[in-house]
Order: C-alpha cells, then sequence, then structure tokens
C-alpha cells in the first residue's frame, strides 16, 4: 500500500509540470539571492534616507547648482555616442573589405582583426599609455625624429578615451557585420543587378536594409560598453567626469547613499537598453539570413587596386598588433633598468623567473586563478540549469527570468559591486548569515555573477541547436530525465557550454572594475596588482602580468575554436 | 504486443483544440493509420499515445492499463521520429543499444540484439558508422532498428517517410510494412498521404480539424466515406448537393443539377437514414464514371475540357452544362481509341451502385 502510494508520488514527481518547478527552484533562488536582491538593496538605499523615505539623494543628483554628476552622465553619454561612431567607421569597412574581396594576406588580416579581444580592459589601456602616453615609446620615437622640445602629443582626456574605445570596440562592428555579410545571399543582390539596379542602387536598397539587424546590435552593445567602460576613464580620465567613474569615487569617498543613487541611475539607463535591445532582437527576421551560402570573394586583380589594399593592411595589423608587441616587449625589461633612458636597453625573462619563484609576486596569480576557478565551477552549473529551463521547458514568467539571467551583462560591473557592497555588507540569509564584504569570498561570487549571462547565453545557443525530439526519443526508449541528460543532452551541448565557461573563466582572471572596487589584502588579484606596479613605475613586471593574461585568454579562444568548433563573435 | 484504447480523449494548446472527444479502439498486432491533412491532430494524438503530451480530458489505455499519467519512459511505445532524432554523438551500435542500456540488459544480451535488430533492417555491418556518415533511408532503419530492438508493445511512426525522397519512399514502404507482419507488432502510423494509408493499413482513421470523421479498413474509407471530407481527401471524387425526392426500400431518388439519379443505398453499411426532403451529397469516384452513346437513366451532358493519357488509363475534367466541373477516369481500352477529344459534348451515365450518398448537404445546397 505505502509502496504504491511513493510510486505514486514518484510518478507525480516526474510529470513535466512538476520536473518543471523542481529544476526552476534553485535557478530562481540564485537569481534572486544574487541579481535581484542586491539591485534592490541597492535602490533602497538611495531612497532610504536617515530611515525614512526620501528622494534627497536624487535631487542632489539633478541639482543644477552643482553640475558635476549632470556633468559625468553628459559626458557618458556623448563619449558612449562617439564611441559608436568611430567604432562603426572601423569595424564596418573593414568587414566589407575581408568578406567581399580575396587579396594576398586576407586570411591573415581577417583574423589580426579581431585581436583586440584579447586584452582585457586595463590590459588594453596600460599598453596605450606605454605606447601614446606622455612618455609612451611612439610619442618618444616621434619626439626624437622631429627633435621636438615637447611630446608632440599625450594620450589623455575624452580623445585619449575614444581612442581606446575604438580600438577596443570596432571589433563588436567588426564581428556582426562580418558574420551578417557571410549570411548575405549573393544571389539577392545579383537579383537586384539583375533587375537593373546600379551599384549604389543595390547597396541601399537591398545591402544595407538587410545588414540593418546587425548595424543596431552592434551599435547597442558599444553604447552600453561604453558607459559602462571604466578602465579608460580611470586610467586617462584626469579631472574628466564620467558615471561609472563617479560610483568609484563616490564609494571611496564614503558616500554610499549618493554611490547607490548613481549606481540606479546607470542601472536605469543600462536596463531600458537591455529592453531596447531584447525588442528589438524579436522584431528581427531571420528569414533572410540564410545558413550555408556561399558567399564568393571578389578577386581583386587591379595591381593599383591591390597593391595599396595590402599596404593599408599590413599597415593595419601593424598598429592593431603594437599594443601586444609592445606588452611582451616591456614584459621583458627587468625592475630598475629602464629609469632615465628614453628606451629600455637591457632585456631578460627575469619577470617571468619571478612570476614563478617570487612568492609574493606569485600569490596575485593564484588568488585569480583559485577565484576564477571557483567563480566559474558555479557558472558551469548554474549555466546548465537555467539555460535548460530557459530553453526547453515553458512556464510562466519566462520572460522575466531571462530579462533577470541577462541583468549581469547589461549593468556595468561598477554597479554590480556596488550592488553586492550594499547588499553583502550586513549578515543576510543568502550569505548564510554572513558578512561579506571584506572577505575573500565577496570577488569569487562577484566574477560568478557577472559571468552568469555570458555561460548561460553560450549554452542556450547550444541547446537551441539540440532538436526536441532527442531527448523524447531517449525517454521514449526508457530512459529516465537524469539519464537523458546525462547521456544525450549533455554530451551534445558541451561544445558549447565549455566555450562559454572557458570564455568565463579568462575573463574572471583578468577581471580588473569589480576586483578594484571589491579585493581585499588578501584575495588580490593580478589586475590589481598591474595596478600597484604600474604606480611603482615597475612597468616590466606589470607587463609580464599582462602578456599573462593575454596567453590564457587567447589559449582559450582558439581551443575554444579548435576543438569546440565555436566562432570567436559567437562568444561576445 | 498492446490494445491501445482512447477514450473521449481532448487536447487543446492555450485556445486551439488540437484533439477534440476522440474515440478509438486499436486492436492487438493491426497497422493503425491516422490519415489527414497538416495540422489536423495527428501527431498531437500519437504524442499522447507516447506520453509527451497529457490529454486534458479523457484516458488512455494500454491493455487494461491506464497510461494516461505514466511518464513516456514507462510506456515501453518504440517512437520514430519524422527526423529519426538519432543520437549524433553515439555510433549505429550506440544508437541501437541505448533502450538496453538504460533497461539495464546484460553486455552479452545487448550485443546480440543489437545485431540482430540491424541485421531485420538490413544494416549489418554499420554498426561502427557515425550518424553523420549515413543516408537518410539508413538513418530511417537505424531508427526504426533503435525503436525495435527494446520489444516495444506498440510501434509509433510519424510520417517516417516524408523526409525520403519518392523511389526510396516506396522501397521503404515495403520494408516497414513486412517488417510489422513479421513481428506482429500493434503499429499506429501517422502520414497525410493517401497512398501510403490505403496501401499499408489494417484499418486507417481519418481526421480532420481535429475530429476523428471515420475510422475503417482501406476499402471501407475509400468506397463508403461516411462524409465530405473523407469522400475528397482519401482519393478523388465528384460531390454534388442533391435533395432526396422519394425512398422506396433501398432505392433513393434524388434531384441534383436539374436532373433525377436513382441510388442504392444501405443504412447499415451508410450508418444514415434518408428520407424525401433531405438536403444531402452526392458523391461518384472518377473511375465510377461511364461514357454511353446517348442520354437515358442517370446520365448527363458535359463538355470534355482536358484529356489526359496516362498509359493504363484517361483522366478527363469535363463541365456540366451548368458550368460545375466533374472528373472521370477510364482504364485504357481498344474502344475508347479516339472517342476522347477535348472540345467535345459527351454523356455520361452515373451507375446506381457506383453512386453514394453521403450526409451533410445543408451548409452546401
Ligand atoms: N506544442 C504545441 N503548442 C501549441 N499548439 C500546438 C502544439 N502542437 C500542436 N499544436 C497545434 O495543434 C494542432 C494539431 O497539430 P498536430 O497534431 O501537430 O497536427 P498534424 O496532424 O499535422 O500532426 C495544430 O493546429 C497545431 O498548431
Ligand atoms: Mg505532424
Amino acid at each position: 500500500m505505502l509502496n504504491r502510494l511513493l510510486k505514486r508520488g514518484w510518478d507525480w514527481f516526474q510529470t513535466d509540470r512538476v520536473f518543471t518547478w523542481v529544476l526552476l527552484l534553485p535557478v530562481v533562488a540564485v537569481l534572486f539571492s544574487y541579481v535581484f536582491y542586491p539591485e534592490f538593496r541597492t535602490l533602497v538605499e538611495s531612497v532610504w534616507v536617515n530611515g525614512t523615505f526620501s528622494l534627497k539623494n536624487y535631487r542632489l543628483f539633478f541639482n543644477p547648482e552643482s553640475l558635476a554628476n549632470l556633468e559625468a552622465l553628459w559626458n557618458s553619454v556623448y563619449i558612449s555616442i562617439l564611441s559608436v561612431f568611430l567604432s562603426a567607421l572601423i569595424g564596418v569597412p573593414l568587414a566589407f573589405i575581408f568578406n567581399r574581396y580575396e587579396f594576398p594576406g586576407r586570411r591573415f588580416f581577417a583574423s589580426a582583426a579581431i585581436m583586440p579581444i584579447v586584452l582585457p580592459s586595463l590590459v588594453g589601456v596600460m599598453s596605450f599609455l606605454f605606447l601614446y602616453g606622455e612618455s609612451g615609446l611612439v610619442t618618444r620615437s616621434i619626439q626624437d625624429l622631429f627633435g621636438l622640445e615637447e611630446p608632440p602629443f599625450k594620450l589623455s582626456g575624452v580623445s585619449g578615451i575614444l581612442l581606446v574605445h575604438a580600438y577596443t570596440m570596432y571589433v563588436y562592428f567588426y564581428m556582426t557585420v562580418s558574420s551578417a555579410v557571410r549570411g548575405l545571399n549573393p544571389a539577392l543582390e545579383e537579383a537586384a543587378t539583375n533587375l537593373g539596379a546600379g551599384s549604389w542602387t543595390v547597396f541601399r536598397r537591398v545591402t544595407l536594409p538587410l545588414l540593418t539587424p546587425a548595424l543596431v546590435a552592434a551599435s547597442l552593445l558599444v553604447f552600453m560598453t561604453s558607459m559602462a567602460s571604466f578602465s579608460a576613464p580611470f586610467l586617462l580620465a584626469g579631472g574628466f567626469r564620467v558615471l561609472s567613474l563617479q560610483i568609484y569615487f563616490s564609494k571611496i569617498n564614503g558616500n554610499l547613499d549618493m554611490a547607490a543613487t548613481q549606481s540606479v541611475i546607470l542601472s536605469v539607463i543600462s536596463i531600458s537598453f537591455l529592453l531596447l535591445m531584447r525588442w528589438y532582437q524579436g522584431r528581427r527576421d531571420y528569414r533572410m539570413m540564410e545558413k550555408g551560402v556561399g558567399t564568393h570573394r571578389r578577386e581583386v586583380r587591379n595591381p593599383w587596386v591591390k597593391w595599396p589594399l595590402v599596404a593599408t593592411g599590413v599597415f593595419g595589423v601593424i598598429i592593431l598588433l603594437l599594443p601586444h608587441a609592445t606588452l611582451f616587449l616591456l614584459s621583458l625589461v627587468p625592475e630598475g633598468t629602464w629609469t632615465y633612458q628614453t628606451y629600455p636597453t637591457t632585456f631578460s625573462f627575469e619577470n617571468y623567473i619571478l612570476l614563478m619563484k617570487d612568492p609574493t609576486i606569485w600569490e596575485p596569480v593564484r588568488n585569480s586563478l583559485l577565484m576564477a576557478t571557483v567563480a566559474t565551477a558555479g557558472n558551469f552549473l548554474f549555466g546548465i540549469f537555467a539555460s535548460y529551463v530557459l530553453v526547453k521547458r515553458r512556464f510562466r514568467g519566462k520572460n522575466l527570468l531571462d530579462i533577470l539571467v541577462m541583468l549581469p551583462w547589461a549593468l556595468p560591473a561598477t554597479v554590480v559591486a556596488m550592488n553586492m557592497i550594499l547588499a553583502f555588507n550586513v549578515p543576510t540569509p543568502f550569505t548564510f548569515g554572513h558578512v561579506l564584504v571584506g572577505t575573500f569570498w565577496i570577488l569569487p561570487l562577484a566574477y560568478f555573477i557577472r559571468h552568469i549571462p555570458l555561460v548561460v547565453r553560450s549554452t542556450n545557443a547550444a541547446l537551441e541547436q539540440l532538436d526536441d525530439s532527442l531527448e523524447e526519443a531517449a525517454r521514449n526508449l526508457g530512459a529516465r530525465w537524469t539519464t537523458t541528460f546525462r547521456r544525450v543532452i549533455l554530451p551534445v551541448i558541451m561544445p558549447g557550454i565549455m566555450a562559454g565557461t572557458l570564455l568565463a573563466f579568462v575573463t574572471a582572471v583578468g577581471e580588473f572594475v569589480s576586483s578594484v572596487m571589491l579585493y581585499t589584502i588578501d584575495n588580490r588579484p593580478i589586475s590589481i596588482e598591474i595596478m600597484n606596479q604600474l604606480r611603482m613605475f615597475n612597468l616590466g613586471q606589470a607587463a609580464a602580468y599582462a602578456v599573462y593574461q593575454i596567453i590564457l585568454i587567447a589559449g582559450v579562444l582558439w581551443i575554444s575554436q579548435r576543438f569546440f568548433g565555436v566562432k570567436a563573435q559567437n562568444t561576445l | 504486443m498492446s490494445r491501445v484504447r482512447l477514450q473521449n480523449v481532448s487536447k487543446t494548446f492555450g485556445t486551439t483544440t488540437a484533439v477534440k472527444e476522440l474515440n478509438l479502439t486499436i486492436r492487438e498486432g493491426e497497422f493503425f493509420t491516422f490519415l489527414g491533412p497538416s495540422g489536423c491532430g495527428k501527431t498531437t494524438t500519437l504524442r499522447m499515445i507516447a506520453g509527451f503530451y497529457y490529454p486534458a480530458e479523457g484516458r488512455i489505455w494500454f491493455d487494461n492499463r491506464d497510461v494516461t499519467e505514466v511518464p513516456p519512459q514507462k510506456r515501453n511505445t518504440g517512437m520514430v521520429f519524422q527526423n529519426y532524432a538519432l543520437f549524433p554523438h553515439m555510433t549505429v551500435h550506440e544508437n541501437v543499444a541505448f533502450g538496453l542500456e538504460v533497461r539495464k540488459i546484460s553486455k552479452k544480451e545487448i550485443r546480440e540484439r543489437v545485431k540482430k535488430a540491424l541485421e531485420q533492417v538490413r544494416l549489418a555491418g554499420y554498426s561502427d558508422r557515425r550518424i553523420a556518415q549515413l543516408s537518410g533511408g539508413q538513418q530511417q532503419r537505424v531508427a526504426l532498428a533503435r525503436s525495435l530492438v527494446i520489444r516495444p508493445g506498440i510501434l509509433l511512426l510519424d510520417e517516417p517517410l516524408s523526409n525520403l525522397d519518392a523511389r526510396l519512399r516506396d522501397e521503404m514502404r515495403s520494408e516497414i510494412l513486412s517488417l510489422q507482419r513479421s513481428l506482429g507488432i500493434t503499429t499506429i502510423y501517422v502520414t497525410h498521404d493517401q497512398t501510403e494509408a490505403l496501401s499499408m493499413s489494417d484499418r486507417i482513421a481519418v481526421f480532420n480539424q481535429g475530429v476523428c470523421q471515420q475510422v475503417g479498413t482501406p476499402e471501407e474509407v475509400y468506397n463508403a466515406p461516411r462524409n465530405a471530407f473523407v469522400a475528397s481527401f482519401v482519393g478523388e471524387t465528384n460531390l454534388f448537393p442533391a435533395t432526396v425526392a422519394q425512398v422506396s426500400g433501398e432505392t433513393v431518388t434524388v434531384q441534383s443539377k436539374d436532373h433525377t439519379f436513382r441510388i442504392r443505398h444501405k443504412q447499415e453499411e451508410s450508418g444514415f437514414s434518408v428520407e424525401p426532403g433531405n438536403r444531402l451529397f452526392l458523391t461518384i469516384r472518377p473511375e465510377g464514371v461511364d461514357l454511353v452513346p446517348e442520354a437515358g437513366e442517370n446520365t448527363l451532358s458535359a463538355k470534355m475540357e482536358l484529356v489526359q493519357f496516362m498509359g493504363t488509363s484517361f483522366h478527363c475534367a469535363a463541365r456540366l452544362e451548368d458550368g460545375t466541373p466533374l472528373k472521370a477516369m477510364f482504364v485504357n481500352r481498344p474502344d475508347l481509341m479516339g472517342r476522347l477529344r477535348e472540345g467535345d459534348r459527351v454523356i455520361f451515365r452515373f451507375p446506381e451502385d457506383r453512386l453514394r450518398l453521403i450526409p451533410g448537404g445543408d451548409d452546401r445546397a
């Protein structure tokens, strides 16, 4: 009798609806505790002054008397808009040239064009300083070459930030437009030509409308990234104010109320953009994107076009790879050998040897690897379950859950960090009654939260490819859900998960923004140590750390592409 | 082998009703086909039998076991999916062995049974191939072997041939049929292709818009359609609205197209009785139409519009005096040579034993 009842209960447990909820529960719990609740705490903090509800902080923010905050907001917005234009200006033509024409070295140039993505944000800015800063290598070379008294230029302020943004963010345009150009059926353009349209008309009436989704997506992406950008203003801004940086300063000055208010305002902007993007992609018509269309590239024959094209390509690649080369070069400069000289003179592997030998130098690397491993293991598990319920199960509130998953991606890292400070500087049930701020665990948790969207999204892509009937076939053959999941679903989607997880891992290793807001002496990660070494003018060791990170990231991207068949553009 | 009974089964998705109040019994060892146009609820019904959907109402029985809420993995049905759903990361052998492994059958027995199953579908020697290395027809056979190897109580096939080209389709059709006959397994076959349904099935259920229209042997469904939908969906037919004029015993006189027709109507065969004044449909298959030299009883004059010579037969499209189209088909005979010419006026006769009455003329007449 009892047996029968238990069996009934088990069958009920296995019915689809109930099972969906069983899977959903931990996913919702994690998202609620670590994504929703911290954001909510920040909101409360900003409107709760001295124990009562008040909009005082917002009045302060929008106070016309002291323009600091409004100015920062305005600066963030216009820098972002300019970044979109500059990135498009570089990325779109490159995408066309590399995907439409065939000329010597095209494949090499095409893959070199995505090299900026292997530079973590802090490292990228740092390399630009090494090159084009007041005492940068390029700046000094030009000064020497023309015998100038003063450096001809120095990388700083708005132009400096824009230059770095253009360099790092054009890749978004390059990748999205490239894949759109490749997905564009050449027959469509041929059909238009056949109907008598001239090449300009074809571009305006056929090509451009088909590329619009890619252009809009890339623009939104660049705008959001640029609003969130922290490293470039942090190192280059001087007195120039941007919103993401203001949050950091408010926090440093102990003005948590204002930091919360600024976070809320930046959140509102980011969330609006997230919703805008979802809406746009929802109405986007995918039918035009045909798969497996053979694009034929036009071979460039005319030597007057071909060789200048190749020359421009070579020159472009040199500019693109200069930061990487510089970092590598400087990483070979031992401490104290480059002080008053214009150029470094001594080169050795000392910095790398120290990295392995000196425990204090190795420690940040160990910290980063350890924390990234913990965080990524969490991302891996969470990603699988969250993605499975989101893609394969039906339930009410799915849209909301999906937005919650994407939130840590849309929110600037500064805001995510601020949310965590405000949420976990007191004991909460979500942290098992512990205060997390000031402990080791705050950083792995921050990395975990930051990379939820990345892992879930890459797993989603893999799961969406997986036909539902595969799961049904396994169950029809008598497999329980757990067996089906382990033997059929997981093996098929593993490459997608691994690609996302590895990328999350390397990004966590290089994470600067949330680290600078949350680190303690005990869990000081690589990026913080790079800052310290820069402050001590030990450029060589800073560069060695950077090279270490670059190799890690490049290695992971290569593995993903080679073994998991994941295209680099899917990782954006 | 099991008997399947659907008792008053309904299924809705949101506001659309996919299947409505379905009552069916599929006998043990029978080859049973769900036939109907796309979107009529065949797949939904099949998936309820497999356990992937639960009915909104009604019960499903396998023999005397109520399986309505039993999860799919406990139903012991073997399903062949339209796209085969072969596991891409496993070899042929691993695919076929999967269902046996989850049943915790010994390694040795698995090896033997997989080997035998692959032999049955004529794929011996392919066990180490990857799925991607197989042609469409071979994949189809692996899917078949995979669902047969678990010795299912019921074999479920959802449009299994629709992804194959025409030649392979004929080949697989007879292969599936001979496998089913030799194993004697209860089989439910879903298709929208009437030729497949007629040539393979013991019995057919014709669906339209979620409602089962008729259940019967292929001959019954073809020769004695219950309603206008079945008559026009299964094979080609001519349908005319008609009004009953006179009933005397089995002979009914109806008025249609300003003509009077006499028909043999058996109530026990067609399932309904007629009375003078009833509005209904008069139907005749193209091959039932006769060509006669002069007007008489049950005749109509028409103009021949199109004659297609198909070798074994002539397919004719004609138009009656009032403009109604009529289809006729004649087996190739020497006496027809030169008599079927486009543009000619001809006289057709509807033999009274080939004419049938179908209820439901009210909405059209
Ligand atoms: N999972 C589903 N969600 C919503 N509607 C569905 C679903 N499956 C089927 N339908 C609807 O139910 C009806 C019957 O579908 P189906 O059983 O697949 O037809 P078919 O006879 O072509 O196999 C269709 O109108 C279809 O749109
Ligand atoms: Mg179907």
